[in-house]
């Protein structure tokens, strides 16, 4: 059932899942306390344009909880929420699943639930059916006639307009032999600070593939498994071709919960339009095209223009509609009423797609194991009191090739904390970490956080509450482009 | 052309720091070291970091303050603004535009999407003409004219039709001023000068002398120009005809393996860089 590679024995405690508490009825202060609070209470905010909702979000690890609420000085627990009796009078409780369970769901989504065999999964997927009807969002819903206009301007004019608008007027491109040793190619793409580049074959003559951020995390694990196929020396001469042979070798073991890895290269011509380089990248799961021309009929004698990619599309995207706001109704809509993103799950929702956070102090290679395991770009670091402190992605692997730190560095025993300090530049790390980590509200209308995302290095913006700073969802450039086209 | 000689006044001024160990001036010939040394007259260029000097005052980006833990529901919204000022930080430039009325009229005003249609500007007569010069950054806009107060647009302007019945002109600014091939192709190339051309090959006494000089202009590459800095591309500036179709070779001391080869080249009106590190092991 699980992947292979994974020792959860190593990552317990290491994983926090953030849920989010609604108190629904009311009142002029009020206060959640229970066995993650240590029996304190903590503060809940009332929610923006209605006062009689007050919300607060924690992060618990997986296990079993029980919590009651204090209103303008009184113990008070939820009747519509699973309650037990206790030495605390009637509590409410929740069973957060095993964090075996919140892994494979994190895989599969779409898994229907109950269809495990995991006892604990099946008691868990029951206890949180229950749900809340009585809530409704302050804001309005999105008409379905203004979505329809909106989207079917922008398939307008995404069809229209080519590829070749992306090209910057003068653009650089750093492409790498497929022959180079890997430990030369990281370097080369940490002193140019970049995260991926395309290769380039000599024998074929054309583009074979892209070496991406995620190739040097799935090295780095290799290196710390025992029994790995390539030790220290041989990453001197281990070439990048090597590399990918073993790679998917490596995907044919594993079981079918991973998408099988295309050999071809995923690329665009200059004359594509830009709805057919946002649909390559978003099917194909990639978060690069590199556009290529070929002057003859066979594809021989390719030339390399431009690494084409969401950021890009939606920077042309905005730029065209960024006057004309009237002629796309939907941009307007706060992002917290439309489809979008992935969200913390509230208490008492059925849980769709869990989410997941990580303390500063966990180690780097638990980092790494969700990152690959759940397939995302990044994972949003909090602090002691669940409020964003960072953002730890997947190109940020590359700061380990500087100084050659991966060499001495033992993934188990260093922490998130230490490996973005690493790769950050001494003099001055608080404009790093303002890069890394951009915020929204939810609030905030979908053509802000458009704005915000199509500015270069930006991938995601993570949804914070106003004042905690604590993290409510992650909305990324893939997410908005789902949407937009309506897939 | 044989060996050329690359000479190196000026190239290390583009070396920029501890991280540009790939991107030094390129060499082809091995007599660089001593050359290089006599022309440095000046201290050697002062490394990037240490010119963010920590006295520098950033009025935009403001210190969160420490949040206690009994404050923790107390709104501060001076995060917002530490986002928003970094947002000012990429503001584009205003790029200056004529709009053009020329059909009549006593009184001409403009009002468009710039500001959200909040304002109405005058156009000044010149002849027959009336002009106005607006400076707006890069993007799309919509615009409308006042002609004596009634609502017109241009129609040998790009135009478009809302679906309400009302028509409204269309402006594109991009932020570069794209080329004109064709006014390229009109230079008349000089004629070759009169001489024989019966020179005969190269022999190893050719190689032994000293190579002539790479002509200068042939410096100013992209190539050597920083690249991305945490994924965020910095904007190339146009690069000069001369340095096109050129392929610069490079190969690093400390990382025998691998030759960077770079070239820059035209696509229909805009240029790419293209750098390819190639390994010399076979």
């Amino acid at each position: 059932m699980y992947p292979a590679g994974m020792d959860y024995g190593r990552e317990s405690g290491a994983l926090l899942i953030p849920t989010r508490f609604v108190w629904p009825y009311g009142g002029r202060s009020v206060y959640i306390t229970g066995s993650f609070t240590g029996w304190t209470q903590w503060p809940m905010t009332p929610l923006e344009g209605c006062p009689t909702m007050f919300q607060t979000i924690c992060s618990l690890p997986p296990g079993y909880h029980q919590y009651k609420y204090i209103v303008d000085g009184e113990w008070r627990h939820d009747e519509h929420q699973p309650s037990i009796n206790s030495n605390f009078g009637t509590v409410n409780t929740v069973l957060l699943g095993r964090e075996s369970d919140y892994l494979s769901a994190i895989v599969c989504p779409q898994m229907p639930p109950g269809s495990t065999m995991d006892v604990d999964n099946a008691a868990f997927q029951r206890v949180v059916l229950v749900s809340d009807g009585t809530l409704h969002e302050p804001f309005r819903r999105i008409s379905e006639d203004d979505l329809q206009m909106s989207r079917h301007r922008i398939a307008v004019f995404m069809s229209t307009h080519l590829a070749y608008e992306l090209l910057p007027e003068s653009g650089k491109v750093i492409a790498l032999d497929v022959d180079l040793p890997v430990k030369q190619a990281f370097h080369i793409l940490h002193e140019q600070g970049i995260p991926m580049a395309p290769l380039w074959d000599f024998s074929k003559g054309k583009f074979v593939g892209v070496l991406s951020a995620l190739d040097f995390i799935l090295i780095m694990r290799e290196l710390g498994n025992h029994g790995s196929n390539i030790t220290e020396e041989e990453l001197d001469t281990h070439t990048i071709s090597a590399w990918k042979e073993a790679k998917t070798s490596l995907n044919r073991q594993l079981t079918e919960q991973q998408v099988a890895v295309s050999r071809r290269l995923v690329h665009a011509g200059p004359d594509d339009n830009i709805k057919e380089v946002a649909l390559k990248i978003l099917q194909n799961g990639v978060a690069t095209v590199p556009i290529i021309h070929s002057p003859s009929e066979d594809g021989s004698y390719p030339q390399l223009l431009h690494l084409a990619s969401l950021s890009g599309v939606l920077k042309c995207l905005c730029l065209y509609f960024r006057h004309s706001p009237g002629s796309l109704p939907a941009l307007q809509m706060p992002i917290c009423t439309i489809p979008v993103g992935t969200w913390v799950p509230r208490i008492g929702e059925p849980n769709v797609r869990p989410f997941a956070v990580l303390r500063s102090s966990a180690s780097l290679s638990a980092a790494l194991n969700l990152l690959v395991q759940a397939r995302v770009s990044s994972i949003p670091i909090v602090d002691e009191n669940d409020s964003l402190l960072d953002v730890y992605s997947r190109s940020g692997i590359t700061a380990l090739a500087k100084d050659k730190n991966y060499v001495h560095i033992n993934l188990d025993e260093i922490t998130i904390h230490q490996a973005l300090q690493l790769g950050e530049d001494p003099h001055s790390p608080y404009e790093n970490r303002v890069q890394r980590c951009y915020m929204c509200l939810r609030s905030d209308p979908l053509f802000k956080v458009m704005e915000k995302l199509s500015k270069p290095g930006v991938r995601r913006l993570i949804i914070v509450e106003a004042g905690s700073k604590r993290v409510e969802g992650i909305v990324s450039l893939s997410d908005i482009f789902r949407f937009l086209l309506g897939l | 052309m044989g060996n050329a000689n690359g000479r190196e006044d000026g190239g290390d001024s583009s070396q920029s720091g501890v991280e540009s160990g790939g991107s030094s001036q390129d060499r082809m010939s091995d007599q660089d070291g001593a050359q290089g040394d006599e022309l440095m007259g000046r201290s050697p260029p002062p490394s990037p970091r240490a010119s963010h000097s920590p006295l520098m005052f950033r009025p935009q980006m403001p210190v969160v303050p420490l949040q206690r833990p009994d404050e923790r529901h107390s709104p501060s919204s001076s995060w917002m603004q530490m986002t928003s000022g970094y947002e000012d930080m990429y503001m584009e430039q205003g790029i200056p535009t004529m709009i053009i009325w020329s059909h009549g009229g006593q009184e001409v005003a403009v009002e468009g999407s710039w500001d959200g249609w909040m304002t109405r500007k005058p156009l000044q007569r010149s002849g027959k003409d009336f002009t106005i010069l607006k400076v707006l950054p890069s993007g799309v806009y919509h615009y409308r004219f006042i002609v004596d107060g009634q609502s017109r647009y241009s129609p040998d302007m790009l135009w478009d039709q809302a679906d309400a019945g009302n028509a409204y002109n269309i402006l594109d600014l991009k932020d570069y001023v794209p080329e004109n091939i064709d006014s390229i192709s009109g230079f008349e190339p000089p004629q070759s000068p009169d001489s024989s051309y019966n020179n005969s090959q190269l022999v190893a006494e050719d190689y032994a002398k000293e190579p002539a000089m790479v002509p200068p202009h042939l410096q100013s590459t992209l190539i050597n120009a920083p690249s991305s800095h945490m994924e965020i591309p910095r904007p190339y500036s146009r690069p000069q005809h001369v340095v096109l179709n050129h392929l610069y070779m490079h190969k690093d001391r400390s990382s025998p393996s691998v030759v960077a080869l770079g070239s820059t080249n035209r696509f229909h009106s805009k240029y790419v860089t293209v750098l390819l590190y190639k390994s010399t092991q076979s």
